[in-house]
C-alpha cells in the first residue's frame, strides 16, 4: 500500500514555547467570547479583545482575518484555511494585500473552534488588528527568486519574534506595517510601509539593511525616507525599537488621521525625525536586543533551500508546446517567474479570472493548490500582496502538467501583472468602511479585457481599486488607481495614473473630476487605449505616463466636456 | 412639535445579532427577525426614536449590537432602504447572488431564535 506523506516545506516551526503560547492564547479568547455571550463584558470592552485576536465585524457579519506569516505557508496549512471556510465559512477565503486570508461569515460562537484548528497547523489570528505592529510582509518569491541577494524570511521571522505582544508595542498610536525585500527589484512595497527593509551587500558579501521610514497610503499616501543606507544585520533590532520608541512616544494620539507614523516623519522632518532615531539608538542597551548571529542562524535553518536536483535549464518539451501552444505560452509569459536554481521555476496561481471577484479562493481551489504544492513545490505556498498564490519551486519539466491542473481549477489566467490581475479591496460589498463598491468595478473591468492576446499586448499594467480613502486595495500606488467614493448617495470613481510599489515607488496623481458607476470600466478602456496611441516601442505604460505625463490622457477622457 | 421641521421619512430599527454577527430588523411585535421586508416601519424619524430606544434594551439583554435607525422607502411594496451602504447591509453582497439575505435560505419572517 502507498502510503501519502504530505511533504513539509522548510518553514519556521513552533518550539515548545510558541505552542503554548497559541494554545494559551485561544483558552483565554474561549473564555472571553463566553464572557461576552453571558454578559460579562460589553461589547465596547470585548472589542479590543477580539480585534486583538483577528476578528472584526464586517457590513454583514464578523470577519476573521488571519495571519500568514510573511505570506509563506505549507500544503498542510492551505488544506485547513480550505477546511475552516467549508466548516466555518461559506465554503471560501479571501487573500488580503498583506498576504493574509479573511473569512467574511464567521459566527463569534465558533470562532475559538477557528482559531483552535489554525493553532494546530501553527497559525494564528493575533495582531491581524489593532494598533501594534501587524504581519511583517515580504516578496512572495523569497528563498526562490533569481534576483534575489538572500532570503529575506529569518529577518521577517525574527521581526514576528520581537513584535509579537511586544509589551512596549501593542498600543501604538495607530497601526503599524513592516515589509522586507531581499532582492533589489522591489516586490514587498517596502516604501510605501511604515518601516521598509531592503537587504544590501558590502564588498565583503555582508549582509546590511537599508531602513526607510514613513511611507504608507491612507488618506495621506506617502513615499518613504531613507534613514539608514546600510545597517548591520547585528543592529537591526536595536533599530527598530529605536524607531518604535520615538514614533510611540512622540507620535500623536491625539487625531487617528495623523498618528501614522508616516505623517511624524512629515511634521519632524525626515532629518530631525532621523536624528531623534539615532539618538535612541545610541542610548539604548542593545544587550537583549543585539541580534545574536546564532540566533539569526538557528532561524535560518528553518528555512534552509529544499532538497533541489540537479537538473538542465533548458528542457526541450517546454520549449517545443510553448512554440506549439499560444495558451501555454502566454501562461508561462505571465504567471511564471526565473528561480534561482537552474530546472526550477516559480509559479503563479491567478486568483484573477475574468469578470470574477479578485482573491476570492473556494475551499476546493485552496485544496487543489495544496495537492499541486505537496506534489511539485516541496508542499510549499506562498500569499502575493497582488491577492494570487504562488509555488515557489517547481521543476521546470513539469510545467505542462502544473498548467494543465491548474487550469481545471480555473486559476491558469495568464494575467500575472497585466490589467486582468486587479488588485481589489472588497469594498463596499463586505466592509463596513467602504464608501463604494470596488468588486463590480474590477469584474467589469476585467471582463472588458478579457482577451487575453490584448492583455498581453497592453503589456504589464497594475490597476489597483479602493472603495474608500484607506487604500486597502492599494489604488495610490496602481499604474491606474481607482478610488471609490460616496458623492450625495451614490457611488463615484475618481481615477488615478503613474503609481508605483516598485523601488522606483511613487504616488499616482488624479486625473480630474470622477465618474460614475456605470463610466468608470469605459474611462479605463479609454486610458488603455490612449496609452496603447502614444506608446513608444517597448514602452510600458508606466513609462509611457512618466515621459508624457497625464496630458493624453485627460484630453481623451475629458476634452468633450 | 413643529410639522415644518419634522423628518417624516420612513424608517426601520437595525442591529447586529451578537452571536452570529448578523444583520437583523425589529418587527412589529418587537422581535428581531433577518429580512428587511418583515421590519416594522416607523413614520418620521420621532417614532424611530422611540422604537429605537426601546431596541436598545436588547441591546443591555446582549441579544443584539449597534442598534440605529435606517431611512427606507418602499419599492413595489418591498422596504427597501435608501442609501447604498444600507441597501447591501439589508441585502447582501451584491457580487454574490448566491449569499444574498433572500437566497441563503432564511424565510423573510423567520425571527432570530432568541
Amino acid at each position: 500500500m502507498n502510503m501519502h506523506v504530505t511533504p513539509e516545506p522548510n518553514m519556521y516551526r513552533y518550539d515548545e514555547f510558541d505552542r503554548k503560547f497559541v494554545d494559551a492564547r485561544v483558552e483565554q479568547f474561549r473564555d472571553q467570547v463566553a464572557r461576552r455571550l453571558d454578559g460579562t463584558i460589553t461589547e465596547d470592552e470585548f472589542k479590543p479583545m477580539r480585534l486583538m485576536n483577528g476578528l472584526y465585524h464586517q457590513l454583514h457579519a464578523y470577519m476573521l482575518r488571519v495571519a500568514v506569516p510573511y505570506g509563506t505557508m505549507s500544503a498542510r496549512q492551505l488544506n485547513v484555511l480550505a477546511d475552516i471556510a467549508d466548516k466555518y465559512d461559506r465554503g471560501y477565503g479571501h487573500w488580503t494585500t498583506r498576504q493574509n486570508i479573511q473569512y467574511n461569515w464567521v459566527r463569534l460562537e465558533e470562532t475559538a473552534d477557528i482559531l483552535d484548528m489554525l493553532a494546530g497547523v501553527e497559525m494564528h489570528a493575533i495582531q491581524t488588528s489593532g494598533n501594534c505592529i501587524r504581519n511583517t510582509t515580504t516578496d512572495p518569491y523569497a528563498g526562490a527568486a533569481a534576483d534575489e541577494l538572500a532570503d529575506p524570511r529569518p529577518v521577517c521571522e525574527l521581526i514576528r519574534q520581537w513584535s509579537s505582544l511586544h509589551p512596549e508595542f501593542t498600543y501604538l498610536p495607530r497601526k503599524f506595517k513592516i515589509a522586507v525585500t531581499g532582492s533589489p527589484n522591489d516586490r514587498a512595497a517596502v516604501k510605501v510601509h511604515d518601516i521598509g527593509l531592503r537587504m544590501h551587500l558590502n564588498e565583503a558579501g555582508e549582509r546590511g539593511w537599508e531602513v526607510l521610514v514613513g511611507g504608507g497610503q491612507g488618506r495621506t499616501p506617502m513615499v518613504a525616507v531613507t534613514v539608514r543606507d546600510w545597517l548591520p544585520e547585528a543592529d537591526l533590532l536595536p533599530y527598530l525599537t529605536a524607531i518604535m520608541r520615538v514614533y510611540n512616544l512622540v507620535g500623536r494620539r491625539d487625531n487617528k488621521y495623523k498618528a501614522r507614523i508616516k505623517i511624524l516623519v512629515h511634521e519632524m522632518g525626515a532629518e530631525a525625525f532621523s536624528a531623534a532615531v539615532e539618538r535612541e539608538f545610541a542610548e539604548a542597551s542593545r544587550e537583549t536586543l543585539e541580534v545574536d548571529a546564532r540566533e539569526l542562524a538557528r532561524i535560518s535553518s528553518y528555512f534552509a533551500a529544499p532538497a533541489f536536483e540537479t537538473l538542465p535549464a533548458f528542457v526541450p518539451e517546454i520549449e517545443e508546446r510553448k512554440l506549439a501552444d499560444r495558451g501555454f505560452r502566454q501562461w508561462l509569459t505571465a504567471n511564471t517567474v526565473a528561480h534561482k536554481v537552474p530546472g526550477y521555476t516559480i509559479v503563479n496561481a491567478s486568483f484573477k479570472p475574468a469578470g470574477g471577484i479578485p482573491g476570492d479562493a473556494t475551499s476546493e481551489q485552496m485544496r487543489g493548490v495544496a495537492r499541486l504544492a505537496e506534489r511539485y513545490s516541496f508542499g510549499e505556498v506562498r500569499v502575493t500582496h497582488a491577492q494570487n498564490l504562488t509555488m515557489p519551486h517547481v521543476r521546470t519539466r513539469d510545467l505542462i502538467e502544473v498548467w494543465q491542473q491548474l487550469r481545471d481549477q480555473g486559476l491558469a489566467e495568464a494575467n500575472i501583472g497585466l490589467i486582468g490581475d486587479i488588485i481589489s479591496c472588497p469594498g463596499l460589498d463586505y466592509c463596513a468602511l467602504a464608501t463604494a463598491r470596488s468588486i463590480p468595478v474590477a469584474q467589469e473591468i476585467s471582463a472588458r479585457f478579457a482577451d487575453i492576446r490584448k492583455q498581453h499586448d497592453v503589456g504589464p499594467l497594475k490597476l489597483n481599486i479602493s472603495g474608500c480613502i484607506n487604500a486597502c486595495g492599494h489604488h495610490h500606488v496602481g499604474h491606474i488607481g481607482i478610488l471609490g467614493v460616496d458623492k450625495k448617495g451614490k457611488e463615484f470613481y475618481q481615477i488615478t495614473l503613474g503609481g508605483s510599489s516598485t523601488e522606483n515607488s511613487s504616488i499616482g496623481k488624479i486625473l480630474g473630476p470622477g465618474f460614475g458607476a456605470d463610466e468608470i470600466a469605459g474611462a479605463i478602456e479609454t486610458v488603455v487605449e490612449t496609452y496603447l496611441n502614444v506608446r513608444e516601442q517597448g514602452e510600458e505604460f508606466l513609462q509611457t505616463y512618466r515621459r508624457l505625463g497625464a496630458a493624453p490622457f485627460k484630453e481623451a477622457l475629458y476634452a468633450g466636456n | 412639535m413643529n410639522d415644518k421641521t419634522e423628518d417624516c421619512s420612513e424608517y426601520v430599527v437595525t442591529a447586529n445579532e451578537v452571536l452570529s454577527g448578523d444583520t437583523v430588523f425589529r418587527n412589529l411585535q418587537d422581535k428581531w427577525v433577518r429580512g428587511i421586508d418583515d421590519a416594522a416601519v416607523l413614520k418620521c424619524q420621532d417614532s424611530g426614536f422611540v422604537a429605537l430606544g426601546d431596541a436598545q434594551k436588547d441591546e443591555h439583554a446582549n441579544i443584539v449590537m449597534g442598534a440605529y435607525l435606517v431611512e427606507v422607502s418602499r419599492e413595489s411594496g418591498a422596504i427597501r432602504p435608501v442609501h447604498i451602504r444600507e441597501r447591501i447591509r439589508a441585502l447582501g453582497p451584491t457580487v454574490r447572488a448566491d449569499l444574498a439575505q433572500v437566497a441563503q435560505g432564511f424565510s423573510t419572517s423567520e425571527v432570530v431564535d432568541l
